[in-house]
């Protein structure tokens, strides 16, 4: 990276341009991670000043037995839907790496779901597998004879269809990045494996995969966050119901911020979530670094 | 006689029909979409649900105006709030990007980093703080409350400053040399160099904005100030045709399509900076 000479006015530029950064960064982020670190040590419903409370939030979140239930259940969603959208992604992947139109044209448009917003997304599927017989996912099953369910509104059901719907939602992501990773690999290389004898698995399992190890991992990486605080989509689909079905940890830390008015208690959730997912992410980071896309 | 058979494939058979299930997982629920939304709502409530309207109406469109909250009035909202963000971080992170990329100063690894850390800050651990803050500023239920928090982008530093160390640093030496200040260089030499750049970061941050949904969701109250995606929530609560149990599938239908028509609109008119702004970020809101 060439640098220009120090100069005193360059000083003076970069104070000058690098300032506004500086004043709504500590503004906006650091100051407010301060404060929410402070607030994990008080009881406060944003109506009275908060009161300093000790370590008594965190001691309550370790006998919350439905802190306990969303944790459980984000990770029930965050391994299935990351596992699942890389290995539907894979296949997906080497499907479109073909000359074909057809395969171009499912290149544009399988970034579809991944791109419009999740909230309509989410609107979309309500419309689609809306309960009762009114509802066209309904009406398409019953003609096939296999009955009439309620969908997000089915406490068994709920949890399924949230990662059926994410799975449809991101597995476009992970097909387009797993498939610019199977174009950069050097033909030479399965060529190679091929003249030596291996067969057809030896060369996906021996030869591909590991040349994409990193590129997964990118793809963890940057998806760990966003699926580990989700909330839009539950939001919309169910609002952590019905009862605490589909309670994440994201709609969680909502509804005891927001309709329980209990700030202190979901600022310490907020941040022992935080502190976890970023020690996570750091050490994904770590592998990708390799691979230059330099998250 | 010989017959010289083309040869197929078992696999590319299997794979063209991978290919169409794919294809008609997107554009079947686009399809449910576009004729709920013009369905009036006796139709809706059909059994079974006709799948090609018999009529064509706009009682989801009015529906949703009248009770939940003007959605074109959300669109503006969205707009103005989408197009304010974007333009103020291409400006705000040109400026800091500029500054990383060719200045040599003291501490500048420490505070690159601070900067780049905020990346790893989710918003849900600074909500409750940002509400705190836009009490104190009077902004609660305002829409420059829910814009100032993100007028900066750490992807955005991150992502034109990278493109900015690789432009030789001759043709600036050069500009300085010819007497341009350093404003002039950035905005007349540098920005026209990295417009890939500032494409891609355009079309990441409107997106984004357009997007959001927490934050807005927690600060606004009013329906008058509802961006698009508030209002597509909210409009699930409009009960209609005299079944309280039942939302108006019509109000949401139509709402949700005003709500991802620009997007679509864009995705086709600059289709390649969606793709690297996506696979160059991966992170969402």
């Amino acid at each position: 990276m060439p640098l220009l000479k120090y100069k005193k006015s360059h000083f003076f530029y970069a104070f000058i341009y690098l300032l506004p950064t500086i004043i709504l960064y500590s503004i906006f982020y650091y100051y407010p991670f301060a404060l929410n670190i402070y607030y994990s040590f008080t009881d406060w419903d944003f109506l009275h000043p908060p009161s300093f409370i000790g370590l008594k939030n965190y001691q309550r979140l370790i006998s919350d037995p439905l802190f306990f239930k969303s944790l459980i259940l984000t990770v029930i969603y965050v391994i299935s839907v990351l596992l699942g959208s890389i290995a539907i992604g894979l296949i997906q992947a080497f499907i479109i790496n073909r000359p074909t139109k057809l395969a171009a044209f499912t290149r544009v448009i399988m970034f579809i779901p991944y791109m419009i917003p999740d909230v309509a997304a989410a609107a979309i599927w309500l419309i689609i597998f809306a309960p009762g017989p009114s509802g066209y996912a309904n009406c398409i099953l019953s003609s096939l004879g296999l009955g009439n369910y309620s969908w997000f509104q089915d406490p068994n059901l709920a949890m399924p269809m949230l990662i059926f719907y994410s799975l449809w939602k991101y597995t476009g992501f992970s097909a387009l990045v797993l498939y610019s990773g199977i174009k950069a690999i050097p033909g030479e290389y399965i060529e190679a494996a091929r003249i030596d004898g291996a067969s057809e698995f030896k060369v996906f399992t021996r030869v591909i995969m590991p040349l994409l190890g990193p590129i997964i991992s990118f793809i963890i990486a940057t998806n760990l966050m966003s699926s580990w605080f989700v909330f839009s989509s539950v939001y919309t689909l169910t609002k952590g119901g019905p009862g605490t079905a589909t309670l994440l940890i994201g709609m969680y830390l909502y509804s005891t911020a927001f309709e329980s008015f209990k700030a202190g208690y979901a600022s310490t959730i907020a941040i022992i979530n935080t502190i976890f997912i970023i020690f996570i992410v750091i050490l994904q980071v770590k592998r990708v670094r390799g691979i230059g896309y330099g998250v | 006689m010989v017959y010289k058979n083309k040869k197929i494939k078992v696999s590319d058979i299997l794979a063209n029909i991978f290919m169409i299930l794919i294809i008609a997982s997107v554009f079947i629920p686009m399809y449910f979409l576009i004729i709920t939304s013009f369905k009036s709502f006796s139709e809706i409530l059909r059994v079974p649900p006709t799948f090609f309207p018999e009529k064509l109406t706009l009682e989801g469109f009015l529906l949703a105006k009248e009770h939940g909250g003007d959605i074109f009035r959300s669109l503006a909202n969205s707009l103005i709030m989408s197009i304010g963000v974007t333009i103020t971080t291409l400006f705000f992170s040109s400026l800091a990007g500029y500054a990383f990329a060719v200045y040599r100063f003291k501490f500048k690894e420490a505070l690159f980093i601070a900067v780049i850390s905020k990346y790893l800050l989710p918003e849900i651990v600074l909500i409750i703080p940002w509400y705190w803050i836009m009490g104190r500023l009077k902004l609660i239920d305002n829409l420059f409350g829910v814009a100032v928090v993100n007028i900066i982008g750490a992807w955005s530093i991150f992502y034109i400053r990278n493109y900015i160390t690789q432009i030789p640093p001759d043709y600036i030496e050069a500009a300085r040399i010819d007497g341009a200040n350093e404003n002039r260089i950035l905005f007349q030499i540098i920005w026209p160099m990295i417009r890939p750049a500032l494409g891609v970061a355009t079309t990441v941050n409107f997106l984004w904005s357009w997007n959001w949904f927490l934050w807005p969701l927690v600060l606004l109250q009013s329906k008058q100030n509802f961006t698009l995606p508030i209002t597509v929530a909210f409009v699930r609560y409009i009960y209609g045709g005299g079944q309280e149990s039942v939302p108006h599938y019509g109000a949401i239908a139509a709402t949700t399509l005003v709500y991802i028509l620009p997007v679509l609109l864009l995705y086709i008119l600059v289709q390649k900076w969606f793709v690297e702004a996506f696979i160059a970020t991966g992170i969402k809101r």
